[in-house]
């Protein structure tokens, strides 16, 4: 049992469907998003790269690949983060210290996200799942593969919401599971697989 | 005077509702609409239906061969429709993009073609005459489901009818001549003759007539690909190559209101309609024009809004509404506008030319109250705001573009705060006037959902309350295994439901008084008009050499969600997105703060270059309100301007220049 | 025996530094026990006690850094108070299996404790405690027979310290180690005082005594907190200074008798290399480590008597910045400055930065540059998929 997630980068249009539902799915505080897209050509949301008009705009959504060999629970000093069973790499908000090594430790900058200040939201009341631990200041947190909606037996909120039908999620153990569906006969990456992480994330190209 | 536009398509409490029996019963008059129209002014001329019902249901795209996307960007306006087209692509289907801009969806399409801004319609003009004059027509579906063959007076350009021979002839039963080929004598469509000749010059009983094929095939001709190249800057290869691919049926043509938005957007759809119906690329299965998908529902609107028995008059557009306030007058006779009420629509914002708020329509009305649930520009200069409920906040009713489903839209929470829904603003208002007898008091939204259902129509159709409230959603076109095409069985024409190649009597989409005479007669056959502002032989062009155009952004609908915090931090600010080469000229780098200014205005905004950009045009998403602007706005630049006949702000029409302040 | 077997040791697991420190690698209570009886799991589970094997000698709650064993029923700081009480001068201390525990003669000066566990159990704080008031005789003479000898050099260890902070604060120690004895007559009214145990209400005394028997599984969480200085939150870093320590600090200071030969006390010492990342300080389970930012100054401050000597300080800087040493000093329990330097806030995190030129803490700076990198790497790996 491992779950996995697959994303078909021909079908991303990098519409943030995915980002926005996790941040509403998890309440996610300002500027906090564990959910994020890459965008070819720069920083700026939708940017091509190349020269007018043999250009370039492809989308990367990344959020914590999960991977079967994490750095980031390695260099922990709390043992706040530590892999499942199922293979989903968890926070623990009571555990953790705000120190960052995670973060830094991580090879896919950005999946990881620290609360520096106390979280504050757009709205006063709490949007998304009452499942979803209560995010706190100083801490690091990112994407659970919404393990609270797994534990309900549904799937996580970026694969539900993704309007391009582009994302795949399930147990990759399981031949008969949407991801291994998704990706038999595909050609697939996963991002700095040469760093020895495995991730659960596989990009279909 | 009633400002609606298309905030909330709801039936109740949406600009499809219950505002129509308040204005009705106080008998306001209403503001016409203008924007997105020429498209379907276009597309009226050739397969009827007025402006709306021109698209096919999106799931029709499975079907295509080829789909060109013409002036569109679905992935970021429909991205619905986007997955259905990328799932057509995956079955092998070709994607073709044609936009000023390289977009998202030039990118995942098989194919980017660049064109320069407000050409397309000398584009479509010319592939026309390529596919006419290299016999890609297809004669079969021509003689059958369009005009072609019929036959058009020399003398007054109008079709040759029974009536011209037999004054006695009910107008009902009024029947249209064609030449029989087989019999070669002309003969009543409605006789059934064996073959009907296309093309050809005759005299019928002494009136000189040409089949309005030939017609067209003579007016085309002027239209080289040699000629539209030059103007469009597409090699004369490529140009050919798509006509080519054109004509090879079935493909679909992707558009939605991209090339509506120059003075000439209504000729485009005229002529790309016409095109369609010359290689029978319309009314079948896997070709025809998808992009806005709408239905018309069988309502009770008769019973829930006409309360005096008619509509609220609209014959004034948006386009000259400043001008009518400020005289006060409308073609000379006065017309005295002294209040105005605003809901569903962020009019100062999405109106062009802003600056004609501040110094012709503010200054000249005496009140003004918005109803809306957002602090949009037009509210914020408004006397009074009245809180609208959110649409999850009121139940309603609702059918959507691009989708072939009627929906119950059930509240998910109460309105919070003050806000009320729409229909219960508009009941107390109107039991304070005394109109009790249309909005009673102490009835809630379902009564009028269930109002606005109660007709045999759609009870034919099965469609009820119970069904609705019990499946939510209930499909009303089509089936999933054959989604509805447009004109199938046929068009919604007075050419006996064939498609118009040759526009008898073009009559502008709203008459309020419009020179036409000069150009009516013109307007009968699709030709080139060049865009009256945005056009290299404008003199104008020198002073403000780039074309401005306000693409649709995927962080907004139009100016909804503005100030949505969430969304924010994705886009969070006004950008000027420029060309590398338009930049590096006026020493502008990303990040600067610029000026983008006109003779209308201006707006002074962070730049960005942008590669996406063809170097020319210069663009700032749409839908930001003037106090996300450092000063001005988007919308001062936009021209009122418009085409007589398409009545339609032509906001890409639009030169400006920029520079670093 | 109190502890007889170790039904009755209640094990803080959330306060383990192994469970909360990766790495750390603290072993002192499985290293040091007599009978085997704990096992150190690191990461996650911690302590296990193998009750069955446990013999009781309640070694593990004063040679613990961070206080994990304890018990609903052991109190040492009762021991002073009964001292004070009877104002003995000099104290016979026999532990819980002493077949004899009575005094040698009968002297008003002179009394006798027994306590319900081996006497390695007293931490060290409370034998200098302990010292203050009275004369020590350890009466350790039928140690030789017991399961529990092991224990012995960690007992001569705490006497030591004891007595070296006594003598530092201008005391003289007075601890014997009684190894040999005469057979105590048994004399009625010289039997030793207990002491250690927790004044309790009859009402809970009954219910520990009832569930004593009771086999029970080890529950973290619950009977864990057997001071009441342990709040809810226990167990994250800053809050894991034992109650001795904490009890010491005001008693050393209050007899401090200036002049004397200062105490070997654990320091460290930062250097120039720190980036101020802060990692030491917010790990450091005791708190001692602590930093002050004010007018732009970061000023690190330091308690030797407080420090536990986990080295975790040192272990976890990146930049090799902190040196531990053992020296000579004279206040351990008065807050010391040990390095200062000038600084700014970050202005992404608000983190303190003496990077006044990009204005990013070292870890925002690493964040941004491994940010950049890695999407660098993906928007080559977008625009080659394509090809």
């Amino acid at each position: 049992m491992r779950y996995a997630m697959a994303i078909d980068l021909d079908r991303c249009t990098g519409c943030h469907a995915c980002t926005v539902a996790c941040k509403v799915e998890n309440n996610l505080p300002n500027l906090i998003w564990w959910n994020r897209i890459i965008t070819v050509g720069g920083e700026s949301p939708d940017t091509p790269k190349g020269n007018f008009p043999d250009l370039k705009m492809e989308f990367l959504p990344i959020n914590c690949q999960h991977c079967e060999n994490p750095p980031c629970t390695a260099v922990c000093p709390v043992n706040a983060t530590y892999k499942r069973e199922d293979g989903i790499v968890v926070q623990d908000y009571d555990k953790c210290i705000g120190c960052r090594l995670c973060i830094t430790a991580c090879p896919y900058s950005g999946v990881r996200q620290f609360n520096a200040k106390k979280p504050e939201y757009a709205i006063e009341v709490a949007m998304g799942d009452d499942g979803v631990a209560p995010h706190k200041e100083k801490v690091v947190e990112k994407c659970t593969f919404c393990a609270h909606r797994l534990a309900k037996g549904l799937e996580p909120a970026c694969i539900r919401t993704c309007q391009n039908l582009a994302r795949f999620f399930g147990d990759i153990d399981d031949p008969q599971s949407e991801v291994s569906k998704a990706i038999k006969g595909r050609r697939y990456v996963k991002l700095l697989d040469h760093k020895g992480t495995k991730p659960a994330v596989f990009y279909l190209t | 005077m009633f400002d609606i536009a298309s905030g909330d398509y709801g039936f109740v409490n949406g600009c499809l509702g219950m505002y129509q029996r308040f204005a009705n019963s106080i008998g306001a008059s209403k503001l016409n609409v203008c924007y997105d129209q020429a498209t379907g002014h276009g597309t009226d001329r050739v397969i009827g239906g007025g402006v709306w019902l021109w698209g096919s249901e999106p799931m029709t795209l499975l079907d295509a061969k080829k789909i060109i996307i013409w002036g569109s960007n679905p992935v970021y306006s429909t991205p619905q429709n986007w997955r259905i087209i990328k799932e057509a692509q995956r079955k092998g289907a070709k994607v073709i993009d044609i936009d000023v801009i390289y977009s998202a969806t030039a990118n995942k399409s098989d194919e980017f073609i660049p064109i320069v801004p407000g050409s397309d319609l000398m584009l479509a003009l010319a592939m026309t005459n390529y596919i006419i004059g290299h016999n890609l027509i297809n004669v079969p579906f021509m003689k059958a489901r369009t005009t072609a063959p019929f036959l058009v007076r020399k003398d007054n350009g109008k079709m040759l009818r029974k009536s011209d021979f037999d004054s006695q002839t009910d107008p009902k039963e009024d029947d249209f001549y064609v030449w029989d080929s087989v019999a070669n004598q002309p003969v009543l469509l409605k006789s059934g003759p064996k073959d009907v000749a296309i093309e050809g010059t005759y005299n019928v009983k002494g009136l000189d007539v040409e089949t309005v094929f030939t017609l067209l095939k003579n007016h085309v001709k002027q239209y080289t690909v040699e000629k539209a190249s030059e103007l469009t800057k597409i090699p004369v290869e490529k140009i050919e190559y798509l006509a080519r691919t054109y004509a090879d049926s079935p493909t679909m043509v992707y558009t939605n209101y991209g090339i509506d938005h120059y003075q000439n957007g209504h000729l485009w759809a005229f002529a790309a309609l016409v095109m369609a119906s010359l290689t029978g690329n319309i009314g079948v299965k896997g070709a025809g024009f998808v992009g806005n998908y709408v239905m018309y529902m069988p309502l009770n609107y008769k019973g829930a809004f006409y309360t005096n028995g008619k509509a609220a008059t609209s014959k004034i557009p948006q386009t000259i509404f400043h001008q009518v306030v400020k005289d006060q007058a409308l073609a000379g006779k006065p017309y005295p506008i002294k209040a105005m009420l605003t809901f569903c629509s962020n009019s100062m914002s999405n109106m062009g030319q802003q600056n004609v708020w501040f110094t012709d329509i503010l200054p000249n009305l005496d009140f003004h109250v918005v109803i809306d649930f957002e602090l949009t520009d037009t509210a914020r200069y408004a006397d009074i705001v009245l809180p609208a409920a959110f649409w999850m906040e009121v139940d309603d009713l609702r059918v959507s573009y691009n989708n072939p489903y009627m929906m119950m839209q059930e509240k998910a929470i109460e309105p919070l705060y003050e806000s009320k829904p729409p229909v219960e603003i508009f009941g107390m208002i109107a039991r304070k006037m005394g109109l009790e007898k249309f909005f009673p008091q102490g009835v809630d939204d379902t009564y009028w959902v269930k109002m606005m259902l109660d007709t045999d129509a759609l009870r034919k159709m099965n469609v009820t309350y119970d069904r609705l409230k019990a499946e939510k959603a209930v499909r009303v076109q089509g089936t999933s295994e054959k989604p509805y095409i447009r004109g199938e069985k046929y068009f919604l024409t007075k050419s006996a439901g064939r498609a118009q190649l040759y526009a008898e009597n073009p009559l502008p989409r709203v008459n309020y008084g419009q020179d036409l005479s000069q150009i009516t007669k013109k307007e009968r056959l699709p030709y080139f008009k060049a865009p009256g502002e945005a056009w290299r032989d404008n003199p104008l062009f020198k002073k403000y050499p780039l074309v401005y155009i306000q693409e649709h952004s995927r962080y907004r609908v139009h100016s909804q969600w503005f100030n949505t915090p969430m969304l924010r931090e994705l886009d969070p600010e006004p950008l000027a997105k420029i060309s590398r080469k338009d930049a590096e000229s006026r020493n502008i780098k990303t990040g600067d703060i610029v000026e983008v200014f006109n003779d209308r205005g201006r707006a002074v905004l962070k730049a960005e270059i942008n590669d996406a950009m063809s170097p020319g045009v210069l663009s700032i998403p749409k839908g930001w309100q003037r106090e996300q602007f450092i000063k001005g706005c988007y919308q001062e630049l936009t021209s009122a301007t418009s085409d007589p006949m398409a009545v339609n702000f032509a906001y890409f029409d639009c030169l400006v220049d920029v520079r670093k302040v | 025996m109190l502890f007889d077997k170790g039904y009755s040791i209640a094990i803080a697991g959330h306060r383990c530094l192994n469970r909360t420190y990766c790495g750390v690698e603290c072993q002192h209570c499985k290293n040091l026990c007599p009978s085997d009886a704990v096992a150190v799991t690191f990461h996650q589970s911690g302590i296990v006690l193998d009750k069955d094997k446990c013999v009781g000698c309640g070694l593990c709650f004063s040679e613990c850094p961070v206080q994990v064993f304890g018990s609903s029923r052991w109190d040492e700081t009762s021991i002073v108070g009964k001292i004070e009480e009877k104002g003995w001068k000099i104290t016979d201390f026999f532990c819980g299996r002493h077949s004899s525990p009575y005094q040698d003669d009968k002297n008003r000066d002179r009394g006798a404790i027994r306590l319900p566990a081996c006497l390695a159990i007293v931490t060290r704080g409370c034998w200098y405690e302990t010292g203050m008031k009275t004369e020590v005789r350890l009466r350790l003479d039928q140690c030789r027979q017991c399961p529990m000898e092991k224990t012995l050099p960690r007992l001569k260890c705490s006497i030591e310290t004891a007595a070296e902070w006594l003598a530092a604060s201008g005391h003289t120690p007075r601890f014997n180690l009684i190894h040999q004895s005469n057979r105590s007559r048994v004399k009625v009214n010289l039997k030793a005082v207990d002491a250690g145990l927790k004044v309790t209400s009859r009402r809970d005394l009954f219910l520990s005594l009832v569930k004593e028997g009771v086999r029970e599984t080890p529950d973290d969480k619950l009977g864990a907190n057997t001071s009441s200085s342990l709040s809810s939150g226990e167990g994250r870093p800053g809050t894991c200074l034992p109650d001795w320590r904490r009890r010491l600090a005001p008693v050393y200071s209050r007899n401090m008798i200036e002049g004397s030969l200062p105490a070997y006390w654990p320091t460290i010492t930062l250097n120039s290399r720190c980036v101020h990342c802060g990692l030491c300080v917010l790990l450091c389970p005791s708190g001692t480590l602590h930093r002050i930012v004010e007018d732009g100054i970061c000023t690190y401050h330091f308690t030797s008597g407080f420090c536990l000597d986990c080295r975790i300080c040192q272990l976890i800087c990146e930049q090799k910045a902190i040196e531990r040493a053992r020296e000579q000093v004279a206040k351990p329990f008065e807050k010391t400055c040990i390095y200062t330097s000038p600084v700014d806030e970050c202005r992404r995190c608000g983190n303190v930065t003496s990077d006044f030129h990009t204005r990013l803490c070292y870890r925002c700076r690493q964040e941004v540059s491994l940010d950049s990198e890695f999407k660098d790497v993906c928007r080559k790996l977008l625009i080659q998929d394509d090809d």
